[in-house]
């Protein structure tokens, strides 16, 4: 009955408020050969599943309310730490000819700022395996220039610590992006944990079918510091095949599992896109992931795996 | 050093020719996790994805309304008051190539609906802020 009286709610709504809504998503799901630190297995993943809504409503011919929802899913066994839905981005703002104050749970624009110059993006080997500064975070307030400013991009953002003696975090970013290109510069201080700060460096040139990145990272965690840095490429080699390839090494990645920062972080991909459509892409990889704490590996792992990547 | 001069300028000449365009509109879903909360305005997702599925859904039609002539000469002069029942529409673009660009893809995403041929019924053209957006109605033929 609900059901049917939703339906007919929503069937009698003017067209004029879904005109500025948007609703989106992703399956993403692998079958991959893990072999980690020795032990094998074969297990299906969802990669970073999600669907979500996104809109504005104009409040003035200036001034306008944008918001997004999104969620994680995941596709392969139905939940992830026992629920079926995981806060992805969500955020409201106010946005105008002055740029767009938004708050809510979302990336850093430290974290924005790789832009796509990981061609392994939710997969094994994405960056964040052995890069810092991967953070959604939540409690932040964000100022946005407007796009006004051409191929120039700023960000700026706030995040509350909510308690008392730890301090907020500050993370802001610059970008250039002429056409084909682009340079960020992005900073983060107190982001991931407290007297954790990180400077990246990312550029990114795409050259009639080829693509190359470069990235680069500084991490002082106030005890230690140390450099990273990644290179990727990817190669259309038409319109329905491309090949990538990826390589990154960093000095200190936080790892959870043993609550410090491990070394010597090296990670490498190679894979191959096979586009079925606008919205449909098989993919193969195989990533190399290897990390170190106090000289001892505690990460040697293997992946080689295929997938689907639908996007509606 | 005038030598030198011309092959790094005729080197960068040559570079800059060899830059493709990337695509005007990614995907929806790409866009939102970019973040950018700038991108959106000039892209129309009204017709994609599960995003076109719920807009049609909840979309009401619009009556057509009788022509006023409905001799056969009548039937190639484009009345604006008719609105056909099948038409794409562009995102805004900025500028003549763009425009050109988007007209041939609305093109492609007609010939992609209609199995035989087909005919542009209706364009017209729309303006915001200097930008341009095309819409084309059009009807299948030979289905």
């Amino acid at each position: 009955m609900k059901k049917v009286l939703a339906s007919v709610v929503l069937a009698a709504l003017p067209t004029t408020l879904l005109a500025d809504v948007i609703v989106y998503g992703k399956a993403n799901v692998a079958l991959q050969h893990a072999d980690e630190n020795g032990d094998s297995k074969m297990e299906l993943v969802s990669n970073s599943s999600r669907i979500g809504i996104k809109g504005s409503e104009d409040i003035s011919e200036d001034l306008k309310v944008i918001y997004q929802f999104e969620y994680q899913t995941e596709v392969d066994d139905g939940d992830r730490n026992g629920r079926t839905f995981n806060q992805r981005n969500i955020y409201i703002g106010l946005q105008g000819k002055a740029g767009t104050i938004m708050g809510g749970m979302f990336d850093t624009p430290l974290k924005v700022a790789q832009e796509k110059v990981d061609v392994f993006n939710d997969l094994e080997g994405d960056l964040g395996a052995i890069f810092n500064g991967e953070t959604r975070a939540k409690n932040i307030i964000q100022y946005v220039a407007p796009g006004s400013i051409g191929p120039f991009s700023a960000s700026v953002a706030y995040i509350a610590s909510e308690e008392d003696g730890v301090d907020d975090g500050v993370s802001a970013s610059v970008g250039y992006a002429p056409e084909n290109m682009y340079f960020g510069l992005a900073m983060d201080q107190d982001v991931q944990a407290e007297d954790l700060d990180i400077m990246r460096a990312v550029a990114r040139i795409t050259i009639q079918s080829v693509q190359l990145g470069a990235f680069y990272e500084r991490v002082d965690n106030g005890i230690d510091d140390g450099d990273g840095y990644l290179v990727s490429a990817l190669w259309n080699l038409n319109p329905v095949w491309a090949l990538k390839a990826q390589y990154g090494k960093t000095d200190l990645k936080y790892d959870s599992a043993f609550e410090t920062y491990a070394e010597d972080n090296e990670s490498i991909s190679i894979g191959a896109d096979y586009r079925l459509s606008k919205s449909t892409t098989l993919y193969g990889f195989y990533t190399q992931v290897e990390s170190e704490l106090e000289s001892a590996t505690i990460r040697d792992d293997d992946y080689l795996g295929v997938g689907i990547d639908f996007k509606f | 050093m005038k030598v030198l001069t011309r092959f790094i300028v005729a080197g960068f000449l040559v570079f800059t020719g060899l830059i493709n365009a990337e695509e005007a509109c990614e995907p929806a879903v790409d866009v939102a996790d970019s973040l950018d909360v700038n991108a959106t305005m000039d892209c129309n997702y009204e017709e994609t994805g599960l995003n076109g599925v719920v807009h049609k859904l909840f979309n009401r039609d619009t009556a057509k309304p009788a022509p006023s002539d409905s001799s056969p000469d009548n039937l190639h002069h484009a009345d604006q008051s008719v609105i056909p029942e099948n038409q794409v529409e562009s995102a805004f673009v900025a500028n003549a190539r763009e425009l050109a660009a988007a007209r041939y893809q609305l093109l492609q995403k007609i010939s992609d609906q209609c199995s035989h041929e087909f005919r542009l019924l209706d364009e017209r053209y729309s303006s915001r802020d200097k930008a341009i957006k095309v819409k084309l109605g059009y009807e299948c033929l030979g289905d």
